[in-house]
């Protein structure tokens, strides 16, 4: 794990304690800021084949950054709220993209044909399921945490960043879903209202 | 063997410890928990208890203050629970309170985190054992060592190179008896350097905290100054609602920090009213709060560009 501890609670010292060098982000730019162009990928789908983000050239598109791994992710999936925003989002016309971006000497790292069975149980309704295994289209977008949403509007450009909902502990049922939000903002030809949100969640498990 | 082990050898009554409750993923089994163990303890009962010195009217001599109470949270080694902040990734722990009626429980109080960097990512953690207090504002008119129970659920998510989430229910029992009094008070007085202090006592001051314009961002920058101000080495911000913190390009140099913030409703929002976090100087935190004031923009003269605020404080 590429981690540096920058300041130790414990003993207050101002000693670097530096346990490897930080991961470089992957070749390319700066993740992009919301109204900028979408980074286009081509990453293997777990059920076979590649999709690059330009298949869906003219829809609108949402990227989901998951991890069955991560209790968040679960909870999500296991109280039927994302497989319920897939869904509706579908039902739209939207194209949901999941990706998975954990690296494959970590723990949490599953094979494609066991990481489709992992969420199978849940009924997800993601359109596809895509491994990331290098990092690079999670980097590329600036992807934290599982789940971290991005929505991309017909027109290649990212209107959405960040939470899928704000409602971190899972017990707010007056809950806002910010992608529904923003997709249901996108089709009705509006601005995106609230188009950047802190990501929550477990980190992406990168290399 | 635990940071507060001596403090740790006394007996304490009024200590509870939680029963924990966590989901885990589907088909792996269930994995231990990564919480050995949470306690909540009274650290200081404000005047309320019996003990304390009684007036002529039979109330306290001193007018009695909130209840300090405190969670001891143990975890496996190599664990690690989250700040307030957890900064890009991570959950803060919530407490979810069952109080007699009338009472008030304030915010949890955290200790000074560790930084952490991983690639892009900056996170604020806190190693075991982590003490997290919290002041508890009794019922108006309670009489004086009127005994009371209370109890809590910790939610928690705990990260190793995994991340496990899950919850402790804890009890609490109004007064504390001698010994769990004694044995609170040098866990507490164990962890006091830990915990952030005022502003005042690392010899520093605001002078001011502006917003500039960056793109669609605001960039906040913070003058300290006093003695110590160019001592400052980090900033440490707490939560702000409906804005992005940039943890990751946060400075802190020659008394000055920069913190940039994207607004969650885009780059037509003002910045906010106020920001607030620790300042890291010494290896101490020290609590900052600062109105934000606009920059103001800057204008020309003829082929010359005034920008009032960098003239007057750069």
């Amino acid at each position: 794990m590429n981690r540096t501890r920058i300041f130790g609670a414990l003993f207050f010292t101002l000693a670097l304690v530096v346990t490897a060098s930080p991961a470089a982000r992957a070749a390319g730019e700066d993740p992009p800021a919301v109204g900028a162009a979408a980074p286009d990928f081509a990453l293997k789908c777990t059920g076979g084949g590649t999709h690059s983000l330009a298949d869906y050239k003219g829809k609108i598109v949402v990227l989901e950054w998951t991890n069955p791994g991560c209790p968040v992710v679960v909870r999500h999936y296991k109280d039927g709220l994302m497989p319920a925003a897939q869904k509706a989002a579908k039902e739209k016309g939207v194209v949901w993209v999941a990706v998975n971006s954990t690296n494959a000497s970590h723990k949490d790292y599953k094979e494609p044909a066991a990481l489709r069975a992992a969420y199978a149980d849940w009924k997800p309704a993601y359109s596809t399921l895509l491994m990331d295994a290098d990092g690079k289209t999670g980097k590329a977008y600036g992807a934290k945490t599982t789940p971290h949403m991005f929505v991309i509007d017909a027109e290649g450009k990212v209107v959405y960043n960040g939470a899928i909902d704000n409602d971190t502990s899972g017990k707010n049922p007056e809950r806002i879903n910010h992608v529904l939000a923003a997709v249901d903002e996108l089709i009705a030809g509006k601005p995106v209202s609230v188009s950047t949100t802190k990501p929550y969640g477990c980190s992406v498990k990168y290399e | 063997m635990s940071k507060f082990a001596p403090a740790a050898a006394a007996a304490a009554i009024l200590i509870f410890t939680g029963s924990s409750l966590y989901p885990f993923p589907p088909g792996e089994g269930r994995s231990p928990s990564p919480v050995k163990k949470v306690e909540l303890l009274v650290v200081d009962a404000g005047g309320h208890d019996p003990s304390s010195s009684l007036g002529r009217s039979g109330s306290p001599a001193v007018a009695p203050g909130p209840i300090r109470v405190g969670f001891l949270v143990e975890l496996e080694p190599g664990w690690h629970l989250y700040w307030a902040n957890p900064g890009d990734a991570g959950l803060a722990p919530v407490v979810r309170w069952t109080l007699p009626a009338g009472f008030e429980a304030g915010p949890l109080i955290h200790p000074v985190p560790a930084k952490l960097i991983d690639g892009d990512l900056v996170s604020f953690e806190h190693d075991s054992p982590v003490l997290l207090f919290c002041d508890i504002a009794p019922a108006a008119g309670l009489p004086h060592g009127c005994p009371w129970r209370a109890s809590a659920v910790l939610e928690w998510m705990a990260c190793k190179e995994s991340c496990i989430t899950g919850e402790t229910a804890v009890r609490l029992a109004f007064p504390p008896d001698d010994a769990g009094v004694r044995r609170a008070r040098e866990l507490a007085e164990a962890v006091a350097v830990r915990f952030p202090r005022p502003l005042s006592e690392g010899g520093l001051s605001v002078e001011e905290a502006r917003a500039g314009r960056s793109g669609g961002d605001w960039l906040i920058e913070i003058a300290l100054s006093g003695p110590r101000a160019g001592e400052a080495v980090d900033f440490y911000p707490y939560p702000l609602e409906d804005f992005v913190i940039g943890h990751a390009g946060i400075v802190c140099r020659d008394g000055k920090i920069t913190m940039p913030l994207t607004p969650s409703r885009g780059g037509g929002s003002p910045p906010p009213a106020a920001v607030a976090g620790l300042v890291i100087v010494g290896g101490t935190g020290y609590e900052i709060s600062a109105p934000v004031a606009p920059r103001p923009p800057a204008f020309v003269i003829g082929t010359q560009t005034i920008n009032p605020w960098r003239s007057h404080h750069e």
